[in-house]
């Protein structure tokens, strides 16, 4: 019911604008390749890299683009330049300069995701990546380079068990409030070059089924504040619990303000780790009903991002699968601590059935004030063969209908949309600051991909930039409410935590429809302080400082 | 040996040549009986216990045929039309694990038997055993377009792996051949449904629903209440899972389906008996495990939907660990 009293309000779906992307990397100067190292071994490795981060390293107002790359197999080194990873500076006219040597964020060993974020408070956002035993913190030191602080930091650590693990993703939360950005990462499988299964013919060998592999568990740090991290894997009840680690998403899902965690597993059912606000976790996605499918399977999660999607005030969940899992859609209800599976209802088990899906995000591309699912998508190498077609794919968007539905859209998407590719990685944030949500995906063994949004419309925009002072610099976290003069309520929360192995832009976007005002913007930061600000044009990014009255 | 020979030789007289013919005139029951016949008189002939073995089979006897081929293996182990024999029985019994070893080993001892290949091929998709049985019938259509019956089990393997379409191509190729394949039908029919050509698998199962046979059928009733369903047409959906569970009343699926339907239809309270049948029919599935902790949780029935979470836990847990599912 809550669809339909939304839709009254904003009343999109008929006459609306097309989302529309134009590819623009070459242009734009961006010439990364993502390099997985196969040489016909069939390493686990070479199916999961890719992971890209959108975020300002330099404070000049333009974002910027972090690729994360392989190494060579089975050494896990990166032993020349095209196993590089790549930081690329936004000249803020649409061009780009690669700065990675200058940086010194090249990387070391074989890089999987990426997530960014000031984790000490100084005003420069940090990068963490993290990768096949090999996780690196990059501190910021707001000069345009970056200082490997790993070891200092205290997150060079081995598990007792497990050894150095293989990270897959990895995101910034506050999970107890304090005001210091705690780092969760989420790791897949036990991998060993030496150890690793053989799958397929003697004649044809394949990659192998996650079934036969173990499983890992993920980790917690607590940032000190000090520039160190205390490993609280076991304490917080974090790293009591074995998956396949893939994307992983921070909302406070339960409204109870502390920061809950969701993790897509690959082939074993999703964690949705409950904040008991007293610095440990319950894994619960059984009881909340995110766990599964309807069916009782668990897909092959891949990408997850985690966001009101039906403008209701609660974060619901997206995760994208592979083919034949269908991309699962959960409506937070609200109460009793559940979702309901909106899977099929959505129409995404029909869209989505024949589809692989790597990194996601729920971004509002039109900007008519309901937020849209993209996927990044290729199958897994070799599965063409048995399919009759090429396991590239072409992305996609699905529009939401703001009715409980969701349209492909992808056809109408731009011609250079329809060109299929190994894609993976995705991060989401607005390039040219013209208030369109734009995306940049990385290729497996192909040049990344810089989509421009173009979409039409005249729609209006605003965009949240958060600096929290209590709390944590980027406000991560924190819950937006905007309030439009029709009565219209939109929100969305901070959080650079998106997709698979990716990490997107901070700033809060709204799409505004055709409102020309925003009425009221209400902030509530990590902890339950509050701050409004009245009477806004839109089109804008607004800064708003927490403790500024 | 040598009086092992003499004996053959001297069957290779007219009875045997008759039993033979009749045999490849389709004459099974004549053949059986000329057989059996020769049979009493060399007992121990692996030769003639086989082709008893092979006119049981195409009688539809299939634990006879089973007996007779093993007993032609203990007279000669690797003999490839009894190894052959016995699997192709052993899937007809629904018995394909322990058809497998047989057929791989009738396969290898006769790498150009197409029908050997074929019943290994089968017997792949019944063990769904994709990587092992596609090259086999991938090769089969490559060599003979015209094996209809290798392109109906290659359809029905990339169908059950939901490479669908693939599938829908193999079955169509299937079809041309054999039109008359219901299963085949049904199949492209689901295909169609899965990759959302939904009028044509509409219309497929229109026509077919016109098919006295198939309206009895559980299999196809299935088939046709999942199209319904995932078209959001619940109630229509739930008239054919009604009638496939009158047709198998102890089918754990088909409850589930019609709990699965029910609670789509905000019929919670008859869903969840339902929901419980199928648990209790087939404990070992995950599927109405995980539709009754749904609907206990959401009817605050927080103590049942535990219980139902713990199961599903410990289930999950064992794939996280490696222990396959």
């Amino acid at each position: 019911m809550k669809w339909i009293a939304c839709l009254l309000l904003l009343a999109p779906s008929s006459g609306y604008p097309q989302i529309r992307f134009d590819e623009i990397t070459q242009q734009a100067g961006i010439h990364f390749q993502l390099n997985n190292g196969a040489h016909g071994q069939f390493h686990q490795l070479e199916l999961m890299p890719g992971g890209v981060a959108v975020f300002d390293f330099d404070n000049d107002g333009c974002l910027d683009i972090y690729f994360t790359n392989g190494a060579a197999l089975p050494s896990l080194r990166k032993t020349g330049p095209e196993f590089y990873n790549r930081l690329y500076k936004n000249n803020c006219n649409l061009t780009f300069t690669d700065v990675t040597e200058k940086a010194g964020v090249a990387g070391d060993g074989y890089s999987m995701a990426v997530a960014t974020a000031d984790y000490d408070n100084d005003g420069y956002t940090d990068i963490f990546v993290a990768g096949a035993n090999r996780n690196i913190l990059y501190r910021n030191r707001g000069n345009g380079t970056f200082e490997d602080v790993t070891q200092k930091a205290g997150l060079a650590v081995t598990h007792p068990k497990y050894g150095k693990m293989w990270a897959t993703s990895a995101g910034w939360l506050d999970y107890n409030n304090d005001g210091r950005l705690d780092l969760f990462i989420s790791n897949y499988v036990v991998w060993n070059p030496r150890t690793e299964p053989h799958c397929g013919a003697a004649d044809q060998a394949l990659y192998c089924h996650p079934d036969n592999y173990q499983g890992l568990p993920n980790q917690l740090f607590r940032n000190n504040g000090d520039g160190t991290f205390t490993d609280v894997s076991t304490r917080s009840g974090i790293g009591n619990y074995i998956g396949k680690g893939m994307g992983v998403a921070f909302a406070d899902v339960n409204g109870d303000g502390y920061t809950d965690i969701f993790v897509a597993n690959d082939s074993v059912r999703s964690f949705l780790f409950e904040n008991q606000r007293d610095g440990t976790f319950k894994e619960a996605a059984l009881e909340y009903c995110v766990a599964l499918r309807e069916d009782g399977s668990a897909i092959a999660g891949m990408g997850v991002d985690v966001r009101d999607i039906n403008n209701d005030g609660l974060p619901d969940v997206f995760v994208t699968g592979m083919i034949n899992d269908t991309f699962l859609l959960f409506r937070n209800l609200g109460k009793g601590r559940l979702f309901a599976d909106e899977t099929m209802h959505s129409r995404l088990a029909v869209v989505t059935r024949q589809l692989t899906g790597w990194s996601a995000g729920v971004y509002d591309f039109d900007n008519d004030g309901w937020k849209d699912l993209f996927s990044a998508n290729s199958h897994f190498p070799q599965l063409g063969r048995y399919m009759g077609r090429n396991s590239e794919l072409p992305n996609s968007v699905f529009r939401n209908l703001g009715n409980g539905r969701f349209e492909d859209v992808s056809p109408m998407a731009g011609t250079d949309f329809q060109r299929a590719a190994m894609h993976h990685g995705a991060a989401f944030g607005d390039f040219d600051n013209d208030g369109k949500v734009d995306v940049v995906v990385s290729v497996l063994n192909g040049p990344a991909k810089l989509f421009r949004n173009v979409s039409a419309g005249g729609n209006h925009w605003l965009g949240v930039r958060l600096v929290g002072s209590r709390n944590n610099r980027d406000g991560i976290g924190a819950q937006v409410r905007v309030m439009l003069p029709d009565g219209t309520t939109l929100h969305n929360h901070a959080t650079t935590s998106v997709g698979y192995a990716s990490s997107s832009e901070s700033v809060v976007h709204f799409g505004l429809g055709k409102s020309d005002l925003v009425q009221e913007i209400e902030v509530r930061w990590p902890g339950g302080s509050t701050r409004k600000v009245y009477g806004m044009k839109p089109d804008t990014i607004i800064t708003i400082r927490e403790g500024d009255k | 040996m040598l009086e092992r020979l003499i004996l053959l030789a001297l069957l290779q007289t007219a009875d045997l040549t008759t039993a033979d013919q009749l045999f490849n005139t389709g004459r099974f029951a004549e053949a059986e009986a000329q057989y059996r016949r020769l049979v009493q008189k060399m007992p121990n002939e692996p030769a003639l216990l086989w082709r008893l073995g092979a006119c049981d089979y195409q009688l539809g006897n299939f634990a006879a045929a089973e007996k007779e081929f093993r007993k032609a293996l203990v007279a000669e182990p690797n003999l490839p039309p009894a190894l052959v024999g016995l699997g192709t029985s052993l899937v007809a019994l629904g018995r394909s694990d322990a058809a497998l070893p047989f057929l791989e080993r009738g396969v290898k001892l006769a790498p150009s038997n197409r029908m050997a290949r074929r019943a290994l091929g089968h017997a792949y998709v019944e063990q769904q055993e994709f990587l092992k049985g596609e090259p086999i019938l991938r090769r089969l259509v490559e060599e003979d377009p015209r094996d209809g019956e290798s392109w109906f089990y290659l359809g029905t393997l990339l169908f059950n792996r939901h490479y669908d379409d693939a599938a829908l191509s193999a079955l169509e190729e299937s079809l041309k051949i054999n039109p008359a394949n219901v299963e085949a039908q049904i199949d492209r029919a689901s295909a169609l449904a899965q990759l959302g050509r939904n009028q044509q698998a509409d219309a497929v199962f229109q026509r077919l629903a016109r098919d006295p046979k198939l309206q009895g059928s559980p299999e196809f009733l299935l088939a046709y209440a999942q199209f319904l369903f995932q078209n959001e047409r619940y109630d229509d959906a739930l008239i054919k899972v009604e009638a496939a569970i009158k047709a198998a009343p102890k089918a754990a699926k088909l409850h589930f389906w019609k709990a699965r339907i029910l609670f789509h239809l905000d019929k919670t309270d008859l869903a969840i008996p339902e929901a419980e049948q199928a648990v209790a029919l087939a404990p070992e599935l995950p599927n109405a495990r995980n539709l009754l902790l749904r609907m206990y949780r959401a009817q605050g029935r927080d103590r049942e939907a535990a219980k139902q979470a713990d199961w599903l836990l410990h289930h999950e847990n064992k794939v996280a660990l490696g222990q396959g599912r």
